[in-house]
């Protein structure tokens, strides 16, 4: 199932109509809902709840789910739409006060015509409908679609027996059942009819009777003896039998042949007694034909008159025919005299055909010559008006030849310049670099007198030191010095020559002072003296050499300045100078390629205006050329009109004149030939009519002579026959029948051979019985029964001994039968027993068949659970299924244990932490729906909803929960987050939000 | 008048994801990152970069602890006040836009630039012996945030988007001479990621960035991948992490790099490897007879390392957390495949059961009990599970 989108309104803290889209996170995607406690993050969850199910997460009825704020006119009003396999519906649940009845409908979405249509009506109806499609309870909703606060760790806290109803609704593990059941079944229906075939073998085998002491075979051998015993003696009796048998028939056969011969004796004797009427019948057949024979002679006579009659007229018919044809041949005679006298006009029209036809081609010639004059004409003119367009187009080709030579004369003078604008810019351009050598070389310059100036200076200073270090050196050697004379006086005494000068007086000896100093310090001084003059003396050189350096910078730039033009430009009159000049070169340049542009177009109108001239010329030659056979053509035509009869135009009418006088000629022919036609027609039918009436009346007489002799005839023949006379013989003749004549004859000729047959038939049955006597029947009647009787028994006897038999064999082989159908049973049974017990739990495990299946799907889900919780949990816990704390059997259904890899123990998932119960339920959910969608028939479980539990994870986890979600998002599974963990919202970038405000929450999408 | 001095080239250090005030299974890292950021500031002191460039996720959290923020305090304090080196920072996807951004007028006067709101800001120019040096901050934004008041219509769904848009905006007005440097946080396609980073957020549209969007730039610092990685020839880079954030990161190297931005605006970069104060590792051991040895190819461990342990032992190890944790105190995490490798009977994946139809099913329930099934006992499987399909 995946939610479309839900619409609230006036229900729980929402008021006006709400809606989310949640097809707006289309595609996969993680969203969060979040929002302040209260403000109905959770009443959402009850508004799906209370759309399919009809009663909210925590089964609290509609009327407390109304929001208690809604004004009484608003519904409180629920739309679910949602996917389901590809199809779409809407779950629509109102009512509108607290005590009035739901409104609960179920509609399916057409997709493509976004129409509705009611499938369920009544919240039992629509729930029933809702577990049919999405085959899962409420609760189970609640459990594994849906995961409210609190319900969402019931599945991972669930009883076994809970869980294994979750799991086998939601795998249909019912199917197991059916086949344990089916399997149970097939065994006890085989049991039956294995128990059935027994019986039925033991009653068949207790039904037969048995003489003392014999067996089923031992009593068939008997029987087949004495049936062989029996079929003996029955070969005997049948002999006897038929000997009997065919003495009776004979005797049978001989009386029938006398009672044979005493009905044929009488039948002949009754046919004689009929022979009188036999005789007058021949007598009036005697009379009858003689009258007979006088018929032809008779019809003759009628027929020839008949014959008479019809000649006479056919002799009239002729007679007016010949009178008819006459007057047509009167009449025609008239009409070929008046068409004689149109026969010279006819032939004059003949003659002016010919004339007509023989100056046919004259005609044509004069229309030809007449349309080559005018095409000529029309040449002419086309002639006249190119030989004028090529006068312009030399006019222009001329002034613009003019043109041309004006504007190279003006580019000559601009391109001239070129030679003296380039010595101008490289002038120019030097005296820039000059300039700026110039400008580098003063830099330098001042660089160097900067240098000069600090050398100066620093010389200065040292100077200065040296001064200095030179007068305390000075001073200090002063000092030494008076300080060496007064040590020296100290040892002058009067007298004694001074050791300086020798004097022996000593008026002023060197007195000693309080300033001493030692050689050393006066060494020390020294060398500071020197050192520091030497510093001088050394920074005095560097000094000189700045100057120097100065000096010899003065002369480079003296010089260059001096090579520089007086009238030299500064910087930027020099760039502006050389930018204009390499303008004016530009242009210079410019005109020169415009020159030689224009010597070319020069030189191509120059070449342009000779093809003129030459078809100025070529235009005249022509136009002379047509003018003269123009005026050829005209005079021709002129002669051909004069020759030609002036009242016909042209070939076209004189054509149209020789048909009309053809047809005028070719009428009087018709009609010549017709009139020839019909006179002859006219003579011959004259001459046909002649010799017919000439014949006729050859035959009329000819048979009046032959009916004159006739009559002659047949009177006298009459009277010989014995009629009065010719007139009576011809009423007996018309009398006669010939029916009634043919009827005579047969019955006498049926009277003559019916006496024949009889008498041979009395004749060959007298010769059968001859010298025969009457047989006695009797006895031998009474001997053939008797053999006959004793026969009869005998078979009757055999066929009670066969029956015995075959019966016998009958129930032999029903008996082998139903022995091969109990091994087969018992064959069949085997297997089916087996597998029925396994699926029963009568396996080494006590395990039921569903209870495997349960197991199975269960491991599944631990399976794909644990892939999540090793992520969630960093590696540490695994779920597994609990099987070996019980026996299977004894197991009130699934249970689970949690795996502990750090402490290496197992341990109930009851003794989870908040957070650790939060996540492990995640993964089971997340595994539960993992393993329902990869089943191909199982419930498309598409969406997934997470109400709170984020608050109990720690950071570290969260991320982990919320890494863990992000990856279901390549799936096609919509995962809803609700919580009011702030952290999350900035996690998760789809969001709807619960605004809590003072009239009702408000729901915004983002 | 004060003569300035020019540096003959610029000398830029580049350091990402701090992470500042992270924990790793409840250690509280801050004073292995003070460790860290220690090595810093003594870095600065002696080789005076010209410019510090932190790409992003200063600090782990949106609300960082107080600690964490105590801590940035003092290293910049340091860096830019004592050291006198300027500092440009951006907002990586787990700062707070709005709070790296607070006192941004003043701090920005003292030379530390921080940048956290979306959208285009002014750069910040440096300069060198060459020119003028303009520095691009990019910070992390989703595209859902992402809103341009001239263009209030556009949305963006995709991190590439958001980042063309960007740097178009920058490129269109950019000084063509001089050079130019930007600071981003984003996954750049092939790059490799690890588990300590947190996936980018977008409704719908990719989180990658190609590489190519950053060409415009003579050197991108980047930030968010952990693994120190470069592409376009080394013009783009992701310093890494400041340390190693999870155990997936064990074998990374974590550096700051000193780039040195020549005249011509071509790099050279050097790393400079951090030493942790704290190890973090994965080691593989046995426990027996309660003691945890380490298994033969493994380097020798300090105590103090944060470790991830795989027990190798056959047999589950009853209390091998509360053993290992006896010699090493920050053993942290703790596994023992092998252990709880056969206790699954489960032999078949998930995919495998959606193929299985329900005769296979129940085949595999017979064949628990029975050494194998003939063609009989298929037939009458197949047979009746038919039948009830066909019922249903």
């Amino acid at each position: 199932m995946r939610p479309h989108f839900l619409e609230i309104q006036a229900f729980g803290p929402y008021i006006e109509r709400q809606r989310i889209d949640f097809s707006k996170f289309s595609g996969g995607n993680l969203f969060l809902l979040h929002g302040p406690t209260g403000a109905g993050k959770t009443t959402i969850f009850d508004a799906m709840s209370c759309a399919l199910f009809g009663s909210s997460t925590g089964d609290r009825n509609h009327k407390n789910m109304r929001s208690d704020f809604a004004p009484p006119q608003i519904h409180t009003l629920i739309n679910f739409a949602f996917a389901y396999r590809g199809r779409y519906f809407l779950a629509s649940y109102k009512f509108k006060q607290r005590d009035s009845d739901p409104e609960h409908i179920l509609f399916s979405i057409d997709a493509n015509v976004q129409k509705l249509e009611k499938i369920a009506t009544g919240t039992r109806k629509v729930q029933s409908v809702i577990k049919d499609l999405l085959q899962i309870s409420k609760d189970q909703f609640l459990q594994v679609v849906v995961l409210p606060q609190g319900e969402f760790q019931k599945f991972l806290r669930a009883n076994g027996a809970t869980k294994e109803a979750i799991l086998g609704t939601i795998f249909r593990t019912k199917r197991f059942d059916k086949l344990q059941e089916s399997l149970k079944n097939q065994v006890k229906l085989l049991h039956i009819s294995l128990e059935n075939l027994q019986s039925n073998f033991h009653a068949i085998l207790s039904s037969i009777k048995l003489p003392q002491g014999a067996t089923i075979a031992s009593y068939f051998d008997e029987l087949k003896q004495k049936k062989e015993a029996l079929e003996q003696r029955l070969d005997g009796l049948q002999k006897e039998n038929d000997a009997a048998q065919a003495a009776l028939q004979q005797a049978k056969n001989l009386a029938a042949d006398f009672e044979e011969f005493r009905k044929r004796q009488e039948e002949y004797n009754r046919h004689e007694s009929t022979e009188d009427d036999y005789k007058q019948q021949k007598a009036a057949r005697a009379k009858a034909e003689k009258v007979r024979s006088l018929a032809p002679k008779f019809k003759i006579l009628t027929d020839l008159k008949t014959s008479l009659k019809k000649a006479e007229a056919a002799k009239n018919t002729t007679e007016t025919a010949l009178a008819s044809v006459q007057e047509k041949l009167n009449k025609l005679t008239a009409a070929k005299q008046a068409h004689e006298s149109l026969k010279s006009q006819a032939e004059k029209a003949r003659n002016e055909v010919q004339r007509l036809t023989e100056k046919l081609p004259d005609f044509e010639n004069l229309t030809k010559l007449i349309k080559q004059a005018e095409d000529l004409r029309k040449k002419l003119a086309r002639e006249q008006d190119q030989e004028r367009q090529t006068k312009e187009q030399l006019t222009q080709v001329l002034q613009r030849q003019n043109a041309l030579q004006a504007a190279i004369k003006a580019y000559q003078s601009l391109a001239a310049d070129i030679p003296l604008l380039e010595r101008q810019l490289t002038d120019l351009k030097k005296q820039a670099d000059d300039w700026a050598h110039l400008q580098k070389e003063k830099d330098l310059l001042s660089q160097l007198e900067r240098q000069a100036s600090a050398d100066f200076i620093a010389y200065e200073a040292k100077r200065k030191d040296a001064l200095i270090a030179r007068q305390k050196y000075d001073e200090a050697e002063q000092v030494w010095r008076s300080s060496q004379a007064a040590l020296l006086a100290q040892t002058l005494t009067d007298g004694a020559p001074c050791p300086v000068c020798g004097s022996l007086e000593h008026p002023a000896p060197a007195p000693l002072t309080d300033k001493i100093i030692s050689y050393e310090q006066l060494k020390k001084l020294a060398q500071q003296k020197e050192q520091a003059e030497k510093q001088a003396d050394n920074f005095r050189e560097k000094y000189n050499a700045a100057q120097i350096a100065c000096e010899k910078q003065k002369g480079i730039c003296q010089t260059l300045e001096q090579n520089l033009k007086s009238d030299a430009w500064d910087e930027t009159q020099l760039r502006e100078q050389i930018q204009l000049t390499e303008k004016q070169l530009q242009q210079a340049q410019n005109a020169q390629d415009l020159l030689e542009k224009a010597q070319q177009t020069l030189q191509d109108l120059a070449k342009q205006d000779k093809q003129l001239q030459e078809t100025a010329q070529k235009t005249a030659g022509n136009l002379l050329d047509l003018q003269t056979e123009l005026s050829g053509k005209e005079s021709r035509k002129n002669l051909l009109i004069s020759q030609l009869p002036a009242e016909i135009p042209d070939a076209a009418a004189a054509r149209k004149q020789i048909t009309a006088l053809q047809k005028e000629y070719a009428a009087w022919e018709q009609e010549q030939n017709r009139i020839q036609n019909e006179w002859e027609t006219l003579h011959a039918e004259k001459s046909r009519c002649e010799g017919e009436l000439k014949q006729l009346q050859a035959q009329i007489a000819e048979m009046t002579e032959r009916r004159r002799q006739m009559l002659a005839e047949v009177e006298q023949e009459s009277v010989a026959k014995g009629f009065t006379d010719a007139k009576d013989a011809h009423e007996k003749v018309q009398q006669f029948s010939e029916t009634r004549f043919e009827a005579l004859q047969k019955a006498i000729e049926q009277w003559e051979e019916k006496a024949n047959q009889l008498k041979g038939a009395f004749e060959q049955a007298q010769q059968k019985i001859a010298g025969q006597q009457a047989p006695d029947l009797t006895a031998l009647t009474q001997k053939a029964q008797t053999a006959a009787e004793s026969l009869s028994k005998a078979q009757k006897e055999s066929g009670t001994i066969a029956e015995q038999i075959s019966q016998l064999e009958k129930v032999m082989r029903q008996l082998t039968e139903l022995g091969q159908k109990i091994s087969e049973h018992e064959e069949k049974l085997r297997p089916l027993q087996k597998l029925s017990e396994l699926a029963e739990g009568k396996n080494s495990d006590k395990m039921k068949l569903h209870q495997f299946v349960l197991q199975f799907y269960f491991e599944q889900v631990l399976q794909a659970a644990n892939l999540r919780l090793n992520q969630l949990s960093n590696g540490r816990y695994e779920l597994h299924n609990d099987i070996t704390a019980q026996k299977r059997a004894e197991i009130d259904g699934l249970k689970m244990v949690i795996y502990d890899h750090h402490t290496g123990t197992t341990r109930p998932v009851e003794n989870l932490s908040g957070g650790e119960t939060f996540f492990t339920s995640l993964a089971l959910a997340l595994g539960l729906t993992d393993v329902i969608t990869s089943q191909s028939g199982g419930i498309g479980l598409e969406s997934m909803f997470i109400d709170e539990g984020f608050g109990t994870l720690d950071s570290e986890t969260l991320d982990l929960a919320i890494r863990t979600l992000s990856e279901l998002e390549g799936s096609q599974r919509l995962v809803g987050i609700i919580s009011h963990v702030s952290e999350l919202k900035e996690r998760i970038p789809a969001k709807i939000e619960v605004k809590k405000e003072r009239k009702g929450s408000k729901i915004v999408q983002t | 008048m004060v003569k300035t001095f020019y540096a003959f080239f610029m000398r830029i250090l580049h350091t990402a994801d701090w992470h500042l005030g992270k924990s790793l299974k409840n250690i509280d890292l801050l004073e292995a990152q003070r460790h860290a950021l220690q090595q810093l500031t003594e870095l600065i002191r002696s080789e005076k970069p010209d410019v510090l460039l932190i790409a992003g996720d200063i600090y782990d959290r949106a609300i960082p602890p107080a600690r964490a923020v105590e801590l940035f305090d003092e290293v910049m304090s340091d860096i830019v006040l004592g050291l006198k080196v300027p500092v440009v920072a951006i907002a990586g996807n787990h700062d707070s836009p709005e709070r790296v951004d607070y006192f941004n007028g003043i701090l920005q006067r003292q030379g530390l630039h921080i940048f956290g709101k979306p959208g285009i800001s002014q750069p910040v120019v440096l300069r060198d012996a060459h020119g003028e040096v303009y520095f691009h901050p990019i910070p992390y934004t989703e595209p859902t945030d992402f809103r341009l008041p001239e263009e209030s219509n556009a949305f963006f769904d995709s991190h590439e988007a958001v980042m063309r848009h960007v740097v178009k905006n920058i490129t269109s007005a950019m000084q063509p001479n001089a050079r130019h440097v930007a600071i981003g946080h984003a996954f750049i396609s092939g790059g490799e990621g690890c588990e300590s980073e947190r996936a980018l957020l977008s409704v719908g549209g990719a989180s990658v960035v190609p590489e190519a969007v950053f060409a415009p730039f003579h050197y991108t610092a980047q930030g968010h991948l952990h693994r120190p990685q470069s592409f376009l020839e080394g013009r783009v880079r992701y310093s890494g992490s400041l340390l190693k954030y999870s155990f997936s990161e064990a074998d990374h190297q974590k550096a700051f790099l000193m780039v040195e931005l020549k005249e011509d605006g071509s790099v050279q970069t050097e790393k400079i490897p951090i030493a942790h104060r704290q190890d973090i590792r994965r080691v593989k051991g046995y426990v027996r007879e309660g003691v945890f040895q380490l298994a033969d190819n493994q380097a020798k461990v300090n105590p103090d390392d944060l470790l991830e342990i795989t027990l190798l032992n056959e047999e589950p190890v009853i209390n091998a957390m509360e053993i290992v944790q006896r010699q090493y105190a920050y053993a942290l995490e703790l596994r023992q495949p092998n252990a709880y490798r056969n206790t699954s009977e489960s032999r078949l994946s998930t995919e495998q059961i959606a193929q299985m139809n329900d005769t296979e099913i129940a085949k595999e329930f017979f064949l628990r009990y029975l050494p194998q099934l003939d063609a009989t006992h298929e037939k009458i499987i197949t047979q009746i599970i038919r039948e009830i399909q066909s019922e249903a």
